[in-house]
C-alpha cells in the first residue's frame, strides 16, 4: 500500500532545493516541493493519466530538478 | 577479523602461514563466507530440502546474483545503480511486445545498454550524484513500463521458446543458471584480468589519482554503467522467457536482494574494494536464505525483515567500518562526560 511514499517524498525533498549532499536547504522549500509534486500528481489523476506516467513523471522531475541544479552551479563556478 | 586487521597488507610472508594471512587480510569476502557457513549448516539441519531439491535455490541464486553482478561493476567505482530493478522490467516488457523472439531480445538487451548510457550521461556530463539520477530513472522506467505494456502482464508470443528455456540443459542446470554462471565468468575476468576492468577500482579507489594516472575516468564510469543495464536487461529477459509473459511490476524485490548480495559479499559502498566473487558468494547464501525461509512457511515480509537486519548487519560488520564504529561509540558515551573539542 504505501510502496513509493517514500520515493515521493524524496522527489518533493529534491524538487524543493535541498541539497542531497547536505548543507542546504529549508523546511519551507520542502513544503513548496511537496505542494508541487502534490499538485502535479493531482493534475495527472485528473486528467486520467495512469499509474505508469505519473512515475514517469515523477522520475523525469527527479533528473531534471537535479540537472538544473547541478549545471547551475557549474555555471557559477566558472 | 580484528585479528587480520593487524597484519600489514604488502607484507611478503616469508613462511606459508603468513602468506595465508596476508592473503586472507587482502580478501574482502570474509563476512561473505562466514554468514555462507552459517546460512549453509543451519539450513543443513533445520530445513535439507533446500539442498536436495537444489535446482530451486539454484534458479534463486541466479535470479538475486544477476542483477548483483552487474551492480558490483558500479559499485566498485563508488556509484550507485538504483535503476536495475526498473531496467530489469522494462527490457521485459519491451522484449515480449516484438512478435519476433530473436529480435525482441536483442531489442531488450539494446535498451539495457541506452539506460546505462543514460544514467553515466547523468552522472558524468551534469554531475549528479548518481545515487539521485538513478533514483529519478528507477520511477522513469518502472512508469515506463507500465506505459508500455497497459499496466498488466505481456504475454509472450513465442510461449513454447519460454517453456522450453525453463527445462534443464545440461543435467539439472537450466539455461538461467548456465547464463548466470557465464556472465559471473565473464565479468569477474573482465574486473580481474582486463585492463580496463582493473582500472574500475582505481576509478573507485582514489578518482582524482585515477585521473591524473591517465585513466579515461569519465568513459570508465559510461562502461560501468552500461555493463549494469545490460546485465538488467539480460535478467529482464530471463525472467520474461521464463514466465512466458512480462510483468511492468517485474523486480521489485530484486533491487534490496541484489544491494545485499553485493554489500554482503564485501564489496565497499565507497568503491574500490571488492570482487565479484564475494558477490557470488554473498548472493548465494541470500538464496539459500530466502529458499529456506520460504519453505519452512516464512511470510515474504518477515523474509525481508531478515534481509534487512543481514544487510545492516553486514554493513556494521565491515572491517573498516568497524573501527569507526566502535571508534565512534566510545566518543559518543565519552563526550557525554566530556565533551571533547571540535567534536
Amino acid at each position: 500500500m504505501s510502496t513509493g511514499f517514500d520515493f515521493r517524498a524524496l522527489a518533493a525533498i529534491i524538487v524543493g532545493g535541498t541539497s542531497v549532499f547536505g548543507g542546504r536547504g529549508s523546511v519551507m522549500r520542502t513544503l513548496l516541493g511537496v505542494v508541487f509534486v502534490s499538485v502535479l500528481t493531482n493534475i495527472m489523476v485528473l486528467s486520467g493519466l495512469g499509474f505508469g506516467y505519473q512515475q514517469m513523471a515523477i522520475g523525469a522531475l527527479i533528473v531534471a530538478a537535479v540537472s538544473i541544479d547541478a549545471l547551475a552551479r557549474k555555471a557559477a563556478v566558472t | 577479523m580484528n585479528q587480520r586487521q593487524g597484519i600489514q597488507l604488502g607484507e611478503e610472508g616469508g613462511n606459508f602461514i603468513r602468506r595465508v594471512r596476508t592473503t586472507l587480510a587482502r580478501r574482502t569476502e570474509g563476512r561473505a563466507v562466514a554468514l555462507l557457513l552459517v546460512v549453509g549448516i543451519g539450513t543443513w539441519i533445520l530445513e535439507p530440502v533446500v539442498f536436495t531439491s537444489y535446482p530451486v535455490t539454484l534458479g534463486r541464486i541466479a535470479l538475486i546474483g544477476l542483477v548483483a553482478l552487474g551492480l558490483t561493476v558500479v559499485i566498485l567505482m563508488g556509484e550507485l545503480d538504483l535503476a536495475v530493478a526498473s531496467t530489469l522490467a522494462v527490457a521485459g516488457v519491451v522484449m515480449a511486445s516484438i512478435d519476433n523472439l530473436a529480435l525482441g531480445i536483442v531489442v531488450a538487451l539494446a535498451v539495457g545498454l541506452v539506460i546505462g548510457a543514460v544514467n553515466a550521461f547523468f552522472v558524468v556530463v551534469f554531475g549528479i550524484n548518481s545515487f539521485i539520477a538513478t533514483l529519478g530513472m528507477l520511477f522513469f522506467l518502472r512508469g515506463a513500463a507500465f506505459v508500455l505494456s497497459g499496466e498488466e502482464p505481456v504475454r509472450l508470443t513465442n510461449i513454447d521458446a519460454g517453456i522450453s528455456f525453463g527445462k534443464p540443459l545440461i543435467g539439472d542446470f537450466t539455461p538461467r543458471i548456465l547464463l548466470f554462471i557465464l556472465a559471473f565468468v565473464a565479468i569477474h575476468i573482465f574486473v580481474t584480468r582486463v585492463r580496463v576492468g582493473r582500472e574500475f577500482y582505481a576509478v573507485g579507489g582514489n578518482r582524482e589519482a585515477a585521473y591524473d594516472a591517465g585513466i579515461p575516468v569519465k568513459r570508465r564510469i559510461f562502461t560501468g554503467f552500461m555493463i549494469s543495464g545490460f546485465v538488467a536487461a539480460l535478467a529482464g529477459v530471463i525472467n520474461t522467457l521464463e514466465r512466458t509473459a512480462a510483468d511492468p511490476t517485474a523486480g521489485s524485490t530484486v533491487l534490496l536482494a541484489s544491494f545485499a548480495a553485493a554489500i554482503i559479499g564485501g564489496v565497499l559502498l565507497n568503491g574500490g574494494r571488492g570482487s565479484v566473487f564475494g558477490t557470488l558468494l554473498g548472493a548465494t547464501s541470500l538464496g539459500i536464505l530466502q529458499v529456506a525461509l520460504t519453505l519452512s512457511g516464512v511470510q515474504v515480509d518477515v523474509q525481508n525483515i531478515i534481509i534487512g537486519l543481514v544487510l545492516l548487519l553486514a554493513l556494521i560488520t565491515d572491517p573498516t567500518t568497524l573501527k569507526t564504529v566502535l571508534g565512534n561509540a566510545r566518543s559518543f558515551f565519552q563526550g557525554r562526560s566530556s565533551p571533547q573539542p571540535g567534536g
